[in-house]
């Protein structure tokens, strides 16, 4: 099974239970999670289920296309089921048979692993998902984001579709991976990945995206004032690959760091309230037809 | 009374997969806190059993009463002598605490109590039933299992470690009506998720559950799992043609991890093992929890055994994905490998300039060039033993952090627990003396407390340099331990340092060495101000290190406490003084000692002598006693502070000789011998009379024999309670 049959088979399974399947949010995150389909819609008392494939950029694990497992741009597949239905893990297993991994003829784990993200304020509890010894997917019930506590429960699914998919077909290396029409991920993404390494390690103007950062946390602030919550968590989210891109090319002390990332956080804390007042003043509109309001 | 209905109790909680790490948790809480109950409930039950899986926690309890027994209720009420009127007729009291009761007046009872007769009211309760009980306590119990972590899921508001899935409470046949949130309790267990497709089956009663289960692939009971593996283990490692490396952590855990344990053995390729056999097994143990085998020379054989969790099938598949992530760890860790050796320890140790120590205090290369003056300093002060400082020594020091900036160790995961042990091995590979290797990876000794200490003095000089230099800049940076915050893990590094001492008996002022671990940084990053503010801090940080120390050694708190102030500064020292004041501290002469001290110090009012004054205060005794200010004390007026003061200075050479000698024993023989004269000087003369001359000459005395004693101990931590205060 090639890369895009696999994505593809992917976004049917949970197209057909029951997710708005979405496309990547278009700007650079550092994970599926900074997708506002994720980050803003697991807040509040909406129900909500949604399924997307998100390239994900960490400008630090970039090898220059060399190494066989470790790239800076790779995509993830990311599922929100909110509430968490209450087969979750039997449903994220079912999803592997769609992709031609029958459960009995592997090693199935769940690993414990909780999540925490200092930059989005958020945490969670959950597993690792390994496949015969191998971490393929991170399950997470989360249960805090924005710094606030979520009622109801989601559950986030992120699978990493290149360990995957180098996985079922066999391949050691990443450049090898077949991704579809003939071609593989080194004739697609080879070159990218080569050229962005060289920019994130060497050629990234330092000085200038300081200011874009703090361009774009004054920006976050003032919109997010306004009550514009897209348009200001947009600034947060470019803030937040910003910083991201500043510690791959060597320019944030450790002291530093800290406080990069506090200033991230407090910006997506004040975008998880704003949407949540903003849903508010709409009436949580999904939550109409809803049965049984009786909570 | 009948005899009552006692059938097996099985309760099953089916969850989500829970932590290896939770699983002992779960199991002791229920082992001992459902017994606890049901005997708080006085319901009669026989053994508990406990089991638990991932997915699963399960207990059977044999022959559970169905109800309490009835019992009979004695209720109290208003006493008698109220409770009728002149005429013995029933008072409102007597009739209100009757109706309430739902009797006569009539039918009701006396009680004596204390003395008091009280109308009474005796009637049989009915025992409540198991059904009811269970109800209302079991939730509690399980739902109160000390999770490290607990979480919510979905719109409720339970709390337990992972999203609960099902219960069963059986009672024989019957389902018991308990509740957790939204979970009702009835028969319904599920099998392993891919060996019975995770099937819902119906459990009839307790004695069919762990067979059921077992037809379901799920091996519920822990011990059986370990059997199971442990008795594969050892055949998969012979069939191998070797002998399996036990590692009972790893097995506890692998226990837990599964609820249908089969074993199976990958290959490791011969390239890896280029590798030294501590990064194999590493990147074997560590995340992947796989286990070693070894050959009858103690050699690592080219295969790893792990568990997996189901059964032989499509088992090709599993192995092969495990040997295919093994390969990947170990192909990174060959790379590393490869690519460090390309260095010298001595290229290495140069680029520690660009790695910073800690923000605003310098590089790691600044580091070991401190720790290798530190080093010189130990070493010529007798921490290591006599003779020049030995070549190995110096060497290791120069070189003592080279690993921090090979791949191996920044590569940030597993292998950087090896650290010390890579830098032993990188030097074996660039020709470095043996002894040399063998010092790098020993000076990290204690890794973790209980750990062994560095086995020979040199290792120990290091390992010291290393931890002082820690503790002094980490100080300095502001990283002092408060609370349970401590970054740095100074506590642990200053007790490793007391420790290596007091173990090899090895005498070291740690006051001055401390003092000179501050010094580089002084002029630097902090004032001399602030250094020496900061060395102050750390000996009294030591102080309370090694007050705990000595107390685990089996000293008494109170006799530490005395040996302190005067000893603290080397903690062998103090020990020994320890020791000593201990043998002499019940003896009678010594307890009048220790008390007249005690009076000296209270009409001294802390008016005692100078740090200065103290120093030579035994040469004055020697010359016959005088105070500081040259004043002769053998013409006082009274008979017993004459005698006092020949007695003082009759010892005074003893006790000079018992110290240049290191005879402590010695030193407080002499000192209780001086009890009688010091208790009859306090009970024949008063100090504060009113001839100011004579009370001044009288207190100069005091401060002489004060500051005499203090020298060697503060005696008034081990004097005898409830004195009466000094005259």
């Amino acid at each position: 099974m090639d890369y895009q049959e696999m994505i593809a088979r992917l976004q049917a399974f949970w197209s057909d239970r029951g997710c708005v399947v979405v496309q990547p949010y278009n700007s650079e995150v550092g994970a599926g999670t900074f997708n506002p389909a994720t980050f803003l819609r697991c807040l509040g008392p909406e129900p909500w289920r949604v399924a997307y494939v998100e390239p994900s950029r960490r400008p630090k694990d970039g090898r220059y296309g060399e190494n066989p497992n470790r790239v800076q741009q790779f995509l993830q597949y990311q599922v929100l089921l909110k509430p968490n239905p209450p087969d979750s893990q039997a449903l994220y297993l079912e999803s592997l048979r769609a992709i031609g991994i029958e459960p009995r003829e592997h090693d199935i784990r769940f690993v414990e692993d909780d999540w925490e993200s200092p930059t989005l304020g958020a945490a969670g509890l959950g597993w690792e998902v390994w496949i015969d010894g191998m971490e393929i997917s991170q399950f997470t019930y989360f249960q805090q984001v924005g710094g606030l506590r979520l009622q109801p429960v989601s559950v986030e699914l992120t699978y990493g579709l290149l360990r995957l998919a180098m996985y079922i077909q066999g391949v050691e290396h990443v450049k090898d991976l077949v991704w579809g029409g003939g071609l593989t991920w080194g004739d697609v993404q080879g070159q990218f990945e080569r050229e962005f390494s060289v920019f994130n390690f060497e050629k990234a103007d330092v000085a200038m995206y300081r200011r874009h950062f703090e361009d774009r946390e004054r920006e976050a602030r003032a919109l997010l004032a306004d009550g514009l919550v897209y348009p200001g968590y947009d600034a947060v989210v470019k803030c937040s690959h910003l910083f991201n891109l500043l510690e791959a090319r060597g320019a944030i002390s450790v002291t530093e760091r800290t406080g990069y990332i506090k200033r991230v956080r407090d910006l997506a804390r004040l975008a998880a309230t704003t949407y949540l007042e903003s849903r508010e003043a709409l009436g949580f509109p999904l939550l109409r037809g809803e049965e049984g309001g009786d909570a | 009374m009948h005899e009552v209905n006692r059938r097996p109790l099985l309760i099953e909680v089916g969850s989500d997969d829970l932590p290896a790490r939770f699983l002992p948790l779960e199991r002791r809480h229920l082992a001992e806190r459902l017994p606890a109950l049901l005997d708080e409930l006085g319901l009669a039950h026989g053994a508990v059993t406990v089991w638990a899986t991932p997915r699963r926690l399960a207990a059977r309890v044999e022959g559970v009463a169905e109800r309490q027994p009835d019992r009979e209720v004695t209720v109290k009420g208003p006493p008698v002598r109220i409770a009728f009127d002149d005429d013995g007729g029933p008072t409102r009291a007597a009739e209100g605490f009757a109706r309430k009761n739902g009797v006569a007046v009539a039918d009701c009872t006396r009680l004596e109590l204390d003395g008091t007769e009280y109308l009474a009211v005796r009637r049989q309760e009915k025992g409540r039933s198991l059904a009811e009980l269970l109800a209302e306590h079991l939730p509690p119990l399980l739902l109160g299992i000390p999770f490290p972590k607990t979480m919510r899921w979905g719109d409720g508001d339970l709390l337990y470690a992972r999203p609960l899935q099902w219960l069963v409470v059986l009672h024989g046949s019957e389902v018991l009506p308990v509740r957790l949130g939204d979970l009702a309790a009835d028969r319904l267990s599920r099998g392993h998720r891919t060996l019975a497709d995770d099937a819902v089956f119906p459990v009839p009663d307790p004695d069919a559950y762990s067979g059921l289960l077992a037809e379901h692939g799920v091996m519920v009971d822990q011990e059986q799992r370990r059997d199971r593996i442990r008795d594969d283990l050892v055949a998969a490692a012979v069939a191998a043609g070797g002998r399996w490396r036990e590692d009972a952590g790893l097995l506890d855990e692998v226990v837990d991890l599964c609820e249908h344990p089969t074993v199976f053995a990958g290959r490791i390729e011969e390239r890896f093992f280029a590798l030294p056999a501590e990064v194999i097994v590493t990147a074997m143990r560590s995340h992947q929890r796989y286990f070693a085998v070894t050959g009858d020379d103690g050699r690592l054989l080219p295969v790893f055994l792990a568990v997996r969790d189901g059964d032989t099938t499509a088992l090709e598949n599993v192995i092969r994905g495990n040997e295919r992530v093994l390969r990947a760890r170990l192909s990174d860790a060959l790379f590393y490998w490869d690519v460090d050796r390309k260095r010298t320890p001595d290229d290495h140790t140069a680029r520690l300039a660009d790695v910073t120590w800690l923000e605003g205090f310098g590089s790691v290369l600044d580091k070991v060039r401190r720790v290798e003056a530190l080093v010189r300093w130990l070493w010529e002060r007798g921490a290591g033993g006599d003779g020049p400082l030995p070549a190995a020594l110096a060497r290791a020091a120069a070189i003592c952090k080279f690993d921090l900036v090979t791949e191996m160790i920044r590569d940030g995961k597993e292998f950087t627990k090896l650290e010390g042990v890579i830098a032993a091995r990188y030097a074996e590979q660039a020709g470095e003396d043996p002894a040399v290797c063998r010092l790098l990876e020993e000076y990290h000794r204690p890794r973790h407390a209980g750990d062994a200490l560095p086995g020979d003095p040199a290792a120990r000089v290091l390992a010291l340099a290393d931890r002082l230099d820690t503790l002094a800049g980490c100080w300095l940076a502001g990283f002092v331990p408060s609370g349970t915050k401590d970054p740095y893990a100074l506590r642990r590094h200053m007790l490793a340092v007391q420790r290596m001492l007091l173990a090899d008996d090895v005498r070291l002022d740690l006051d001055a060495a401390l003092a000179r671990a501050v010094e580089p940084f002084a002029g630097g990053p902090v004032s001399p101000e602030e250094a020496a503010a900061a060395a102050a801090a750390l000996r009294e940080f030591a102080r309370a290190r090694l007050e705990g120390l000595l107390q685990q050694e089996g000293l008494d708190q109170a006799v530490v406490r005395a040996v302190l102030p005067a000893h603290g500064a080397d903690p062998a020292d103090a020990r020994r003084w320890g020791e000593a004041l201990a043998a002499y501290r019940e003896d009678p002469d010594f307890q009048l000692l220790a008390t007249g001290f005690k009076r000296c110090r209270n009409i001294l009012e802390g008016k005692t002598l100078s740090a200065a004054a103290a120093r030579d205060c035994l040469d004055r005794w020697l010359a016959g006693g005088r105070t500081v200010e040259g004043e002769p004390l053998a013409d006082l007026p009274e008979p017993a502070e004459r005698e006092l003061v020949a007695a003082v200075a009759a010892a005074a050479p003893d006790l000079a000789a018992a110290e240049r000698e290191g005879d402590y024993q010695g030193i407080f023989h002499s000192l209780a011998a001086l009890g009688p004269a010091i208790d009859r000087f306090f009970n024949a003369v008063r100090v504060n009379v009113d001839d100011p001359d004579l009370r001044r000459r009288r207190h100069g005395l005091l401060r002489e024999i004060h500051g005499l004693f203090a020298r060697f101990a503060d005696l008034a931590q081990v004097a005898p309670l409830d004195q009466p205060p000094g005259k």
